[in-house]
């Protein structure tokens, strides 16, 4: 094996061994896992399917069934006939609850007496005794079962959502519109997680042989530039596999549960394919991009170091952009056109973050979207190439002092190294 | 063979490495000393490509040193460390694997390397685990265990306890038979005096001394006199040429001569009603001479 291989194998089976890459991998379906478990606790609260046992008095025998078709979780306790004996078996907990319905003339007149335990049912026995008494009473006035349904018929309410837009009302396709601006929260999310999680890696990989100095010895057999893109290989190729990880697994649990009624009610008609194609499209560009971009800087940042107890402070400038760029996002959504938003959305280190909300806002051409991903390819091409120059003297340099000496330091040697191989 | 050619190194207006010349055949060792700050990191980093020289050359077997012989490299930087976090054969295996070894030549060797140094502590134990002494063996074996064909040690003694030194000791000498080219550097001049067949002395980044140890010494004259003899101190210190008289024990004095021909002179005063004895000129010690070049102004 050549040495970038041996560099990319080491750190990829390092990092996907460790406990910080797998606790990161599997955290996302812990917390799925976590809200659908409440979300199913919650709602079969709601919806309370215990089954309860009830007797029904009356001397209309219809009413006892339509109250059996109305809710299919109320079992009528058929053998019970009299007021005084559901009483009586109330108390004694053989049943929760008794239903009492007599005509009063042309009016329905009905009493539940339950430990509410009936709470939840009584909206539906309502409505099932309420269309009892109508259609009753539209017998009674000689309507036809098709002219009641026809007087039932609820009115249709569409729901247009419209923005206005300098005084102007702008349609909004709703449902397109909360996947685009919940796309853009999740992507953003998603990038500044994978930014951080990565540069703090490849921080990690790159001081901790720099911090016990093994990297002298390391590039006595190999060259600095084997050494650095060997790591970020390495630790490229791990996130390539924890996006897979994600894919695979989404797109698997997206075929179990395809036909699934709660996922059907909630896509309907959509046609989810061109959604996260479309979704994919410039999101994973920007991911993919800024994660580069930032491994990069990282490298730098991870050779300026001295001992490995450093680490933390190799990272904070790094973490101080990506807080900014995740701010800036979020403040994007609210207000795209801002000269701040449109601004640092061309700016590469700020670009993945804010990027994507200009995108869901529909508030950027094409054109300045491929301008910005050009510049950020343009900017981490050059980034490479400064970080290296760098990295090659950084790992030379052991100064007890601040980041700033070291850089000072290191641009000395790196000018004599120039001086010296001309 | 590495043949070290007029080498300069600048940072700036500092001359680090002033104009070096050496050459350490095949089954040589070589020391390479000087004060902290004389240049020898630097030079170990010139020939290792970790820096590049202003001028001068740096050949191996006719070659210029290229990165194409890094795999036959042993080098072993003064600043120690390894991964803390990785097992005694990871960073062994990591180390060979960068030096173009396959993890299937070097894996059944560890354990015996383990023995050799008497490394107290399982392939399997993580780093951090070993005492200091034992990460700093398992630091040597990394830069021996390749079989490298030239070893560059960066002041491999300090921090050893004696016992652990002798280990590292024989360590060197069986790469020395094995025909390896090895260089280190050293502030105890035991060991080099021990070790080496040559020796350069390097102060302010130029070259002061070079050749075998015995030239060396032998170029400053036979000056060091032990002496056992009726002559008493007193006596000793009115001779002409004779500037300092120490006493080693009741019996014995150590002197120091202006010049070897002073012995002769005192070999006759002494052995004047015959046998003496202790009689023994020497040339001054490699420790002598390091302190005297190091105190010289500089010219």
């Amino acid at each position: 094996m050549n040495k970038l291989g041996i560099f990319i194998k080491d750190t990829f089976l390092k990092i996907t061994k460790s406990v910080s890459f797998i606790s990161m991998l599997l955290s996302p379906l812990v917390i799925i896992a976590v809200i659908v478990g409440i979300g199913y606790f919650a709602g079969s609260t709601l919806a309370d399917t215990a089954d309860v046992d009830v007797a029904i008095i009356s001397e209309d025998s219809t009413i006892m069934q339509i109250i059996e078709e109305s809710d299919e979780s109320i079992n009528v306790v058929d053998s019970i006939t009299t007021e005084e004996a559901a009483r009586e078996e109330l108390a004694d907990e053989a049943i929760d609850g008794y239903l009492v319905a007599n005509w009063e003339g042309d009016s329905l007149e009905a009493t539940v007496t339950h430990g509410s335990d009936l709470d939840n049912h009584l909206p539906l026995m309502e409505q099932a005794l309420s269309s009892r008494q109508t259609m009753l009473r539209a017998q009674e006035l000689g309507i036809n079962p098709e002219q009641i349904q026809s007087l039932n018929e609820p009115v249709n309410v569409e729901n247009h959502i419209v923005s206005i837009d300098d005084g102007e009302i702008v349609e909004e396709d709703g449902i397109a519109n909360a996947i685009e601006v919940g796309s853009a929260y999740f992507i953003n999310i998603v990038i500044m997680m994978f930014i951080m999680f990565y540069a703090a890696t490849v921080i990690e990989e790159v001081a901790s042989e720099k911090g016990t100095r093994m990297m002298e010895v390391i590039l006595s057999s190999t060259t600095a530039t084997t050494h650095f893109f060997g790591k970020i290989i390495g630790v490229f190729l791990v996130m390539v596999v924890h996006i897979l990880f994600y894919v695979i697994l989404g797109v698997g649990a997206f075929m179990y549960f395809k036909d699934h009624e709660f996922v059907t009610s909630l896509v309907g008609d959509l046609d989810v394919g061109s959604i996260i194609a479309d979704f994919l499209e410039f999101s994973s560009v920007f991911l993919i991009v800024g994660v580069v971009m930032f491994m990069f800087i990282a490298a730098f940042l991870g050779s300026l170091i001295t001992k490995t107890e450093d680490i933390n402070r190799a990272a904070t400038p790094l973490s101080l952009i990506v807080v900014l760029g995740f701010y800036i996002g979020l403040f994007a959504m609210a207000q795209p056109e801002n000269i701040v938003v449109v601004v640092s959305s061309f700016i590469p280190l700020l670009t993945p973050f804010v990027m994507p909300f200009r995108i869901a806002t529909n508030t950027v051409s094409n054109f300045h979207v491929w301008l910005s991903i050009g510049g950020s390819v343009l900017f981490t091409v050059i980034l490479a190439y400064v970080s290296l120059i760098f990295y090659r003297a950084n790992v030379l340099i052991y100064s007890d002092t601040n980041f700033v000496n070291t850089l000072k330091q290191s641009w000395a040697l790196v000018r004599s190294e120039n001086k010296a191989s001309l | 063979m590495l043949e070290v050619r007029d080498l300069s190194k600048s940072f700036g207006s500092l001359k680090a490495v002033d104009d070096v010349n050496f050459t350490i055949g095949q089954g040589q060792i070589m020391g390479l000393i000087g004060q902290n700050g004389s240049g020898k990191t630097t030079t170990f980093r010139i020939i290792l490509k970790l820096l590049t020289q202003n001028s001068g050359t740096v050949r191996w077997k006719g070659k210029p040193f290229s990165k194409e012989f890094f795999n036959h490299v042993g080098y072993l930087p003064e600043e120690r460390g390894l991964n803390q976090k990785m097992t005694v054969e990871h960073q062994i295996l990591y180390f060979a694997q960068l030096r173009g070894k396959k993890k299937a030549e070097i894996e059944p060797l560890i354990d015996d390397w383990l023995d050799e140094f008497k490394v107290i502590g399982a392939r399997k134990d993580k780093i951090k685990s070993l005492s200091k002494g034992n990460q700093q063996k398992v630091q040597l074996i990394c830069t021996l265990i390749h079989e490298p064909d030239l070893i560059i040690l960066d002041e491999p003694f300090s921090g050893l306890d004696p016992v652990n030194a002798e280990l590292l000791e024989a360590g060197i000498r069986r790469a020395k038979e094995r025909g390896a080219s090895i260089i280190f550097s050293s502030h105890n001049m035991n060991n080099v005096e021990e070790l080496c067949d040559n020796m350069v002395m390097l102060k302010n980044g130029r070259q002061v001394l070079y050749g075998t140890i015995h030239e060396i010494r032998e170029s400053f004259g036979r000056t060091r006199l032990f002496l056992e003899s009726p002559l008493s101190k007193a006596e000793l210190e009115t001779i002409e040429g004779v500037k300092q008289v120490k006493a080693v024990n009741d019996a014995t004095y150590y002197l120091e001569l202006e010049n070897a021909e002073v012995g002769r002179q005192i070999f006759d005063l002494a052995t004047r009603d015959g046998y003496i004895p202790t009689f023994s000129q020497q040339p001054p010690t490699l420790e002598e001479i390091f302190k005297q070049i190091a105190g010289e102004n500089n010219e």
